[in-house]
């Protein structure tokens, strides 16, 4: 990030103005949502209090982080209202929150001041166990203060045209990942049974399971490998399980009607979520071209709204990279503009029974997006604040994607108020 | 009048015949109460309250306390009649952790296949004797006119 991105970072609105700007939105989710967008650099103060025999560390994740590197920090944060603040170690020039130790409280600091006490994640019993065929579990199935994820691949086959999401670093994320960790860059699904089985060993840990992959177009339909693969994941999961159902969420390509039957039907799967990334079609096309090859923005809301047939409503939703309608060259030059056009087709979404939730665009070093910055604090809460409306407005419940279940969406933080 | 005695409210909390009633308001000003199941004084003086149910309506309004940073009421009754005031903060939820966990643990075994959503932390502000008698010396006491003539009558 150059210092002109930081110094502008610098004029916009600080938290305290934002805070005193919105007092219907809770501090905690403001100040989450700074964390999320500058990211977090720990002090040796801070790294000398986390026990790895207590706390999560960093483990094998989808995406890459702002820093590039792949050392033992903390996985992430927690607020003391229960908030997970998933956060992106940066370098100490990009301007992040510092996540220290003070008078016997970890903090995060913003230029010296404390802001919130913190607490590392606790790391789950089953981390330091291995599968019967020698993979470290740690490596198959990862976790968050209340999920289990289970990232069967990393690859995304949009790459292999060279037309991967203009934000994503999947792919050379995967190398790095890869050949620093050992980790598997295809799971098998005994393993990640014998995983899920070990991890539900540990009462009142976990109360939900996300699987997420990037896409796989092969298949006599497209994307029918990847349905495939995820069917044979969650059919090995649910033997774990008495009921036929248990909570669980996929988040993946947006599947053809058929493709979803078979998910519902074939397995335990309760819940469905296709991010549509960005809700603009020209954006869309420009940033997700993959997707725009392989489906279409259309198409793509179209497979959303019919899945809500099939999974009912309240358990479809999708998710956007909350900001990056505003990259540029093509992207909204205004904030308001792309948050009205944003809300507008949200809108449609939440009227035909989708939910939509934003993360926060965390700009990744090893992406095509690396050079360019992430909307203002303002920004995001309004988006918060705005998607958070139409769920009301529509009465669309979204449990299955809350601030325990995930923790990952501002927006669906405020959730607990209703 | 504040309720000093650690042990002795100590006591009357974790007593399973003390019904206690939390009181709360939503994000519009709605109130709303319920009977606390499970609440206890800790070692420290915090009141630890096991929220079982992710769904209740009591586990929402104390989320915005804490987030909005308002105080709770607490009406505890014994079944002699004493009443005790509560007024707290909501300084933590917990909803992971080696805690957490433990508390699931003991929720279980009391209660069968039960959930546990969140352990709250209630910091006391203050605690005031509510009860009948108590309360009518203290207006007695601090306003002499509220009352009905008669009772000062010569008999
Ligand atoms: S679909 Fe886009 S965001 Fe998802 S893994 Fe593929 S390239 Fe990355």
């Amino acid at each position: 990030m150059s210092r002109n991105i930081v110094a502008a970072q610098k004029r916009e609105p600080d938290l305290g103005e934002i805070i005193a700007r919105y007092p219907d939105v809770p501090p905690l989710i403001i100040t989450k949502i700074d964390v999320q967008r500058r990211g977090v650099h720990y002090t040796e103060r801070a790294l000398a209090v986390m026990d790895a025999a207590r706390h999560q560390q960093r483990s094998a994740a989808l995406f890459g982080s702002r820093d590039a590197k792949l050392t033992p920090l903390p996985e992430s944060l927690l607020f003391r209202d229960g908030t997970t603040v998933l956060t992106d170690p940066t370098p100490v020039e990009e301007n992040p929150y510092h996540v220290d130790f003070l008078d016997g409280l970890l903090v995060i600091t913003d230029g010296g001041r404390v802001v919130e006490e913190v607490e590392y994640w606790p790391v789950p019993d089953f981390f330091d166990k291995q599968t019967s065929s020698g993979t470290p579990m740690k490596f198959v199935v990862t976790a968050r203060p209340q999920r289990l994820n289970v990232m069967p691949s990393s690859y995304c086959h949009f790459w292999t045209n060279d037309k991967g999401c203009k934000y994503c670093d999947i792919v050379n994320y995967l190398k790095h990942e890869k050949s620093e960790l050992k980790v598997p860059a295809k799971l098998s699904p005994d393993d990640v049974k014998e995983t899920i089985a070990e991890a539900l060993k540990q009462p009142g840990r976990f109360s939900t399971i996300c699987l997420t992959a990037g896409s796989d177009t092969r298949g006599t339909v497209p994307f029918d490998e990847e349905v495939e693969g995820y069917i044979r994941l969650l059919q090995a999961i649910g033997e774990n399980f008495s009921t036929k159902k248990f909570p669980s969420q996929l988040i993946a390509t947006a599947f053809t009607e058929k493709q979803l039957a078979r998910l519902y039907e074939e397995t335990g799967l309760m819940s469905y979520t296709a991010d549509i990334e960005v809700l603009n079609e020209k954006l869309f096309n420009w940033i997700c071209p993959g997707k725009a090859e392989w489906v279409g923005y259309k198409e793509w809301q179209q497979r959303l709204i019919r899945a809500v047939a099939i999974f009912g409503r309240g358990n479809v939703n999708t998710g956007i990279v909350g900001g990056v309608e505003l990259a540029r060259p093509h992207g909204f030059t205004s904030e308001d503009d792309a948050l009205q056009h944003t809300l507008e087709e949200a809108e449609y979404l939440a009227s035909n029974g989708v939910s939509t939730v934003s993360m926060v665009w965390v700009v990744r070093p090893k992406s095509y997006f690396n050079d360019q910055k992430n909307a203002s604090l303002d920004y995001y809460v309004r988006l918060a604040r705005g998607l958070q409306a139409l769920r009301l407005k529509y009465d669309l419940a979204m449990d299955f994607d809350d601030y325990r279940r995930c923790g990952n969406h501002p927006d669906s933080d405020l959730l607990r108020l209703v | 009048m504040s309720f000093s005695c650690h042990e002795g409210l100590k006591k009357i909390l974790n007593s399973p015949d003390t019904v206690t009633v939390l009181a709360t308001i939503n994000g519009d000003g709605t109130p709303h109460a319920a009977v606390l199941e499970s609440l206890r004084l800790t070692d420290d003086g915090t009141l630890e309250y096991l929220e079982l149910l992710e769904s209740a309506r009591s586990y929402r309004n104390l989320t915005a306390s804490l987030w909005f940073n308002k105080t709770v009421s607490l009406l505890v009754a014994t079944p002699d009649g004493g009443r005790y005031q509560i007024t707290g903060k909501l300084v933590k939820i917990s909803i992971c952790g080696a805690y957490f966990e433990e508390c699931y643990i003991r929720v279980r075994e009391k209660l069968g296949d039960m959930d546990l959503a969140a352990v709250c932390f209630i910091k006391i502000l203050d605690v005031v004797d509510d009860t009948l008698a108590v309360r009518f010396a203290r207006q007695e006491a601090e306003r002499p006119f509220y009352k009905h003539l008669d009772r000062l009558a010569r008999t």
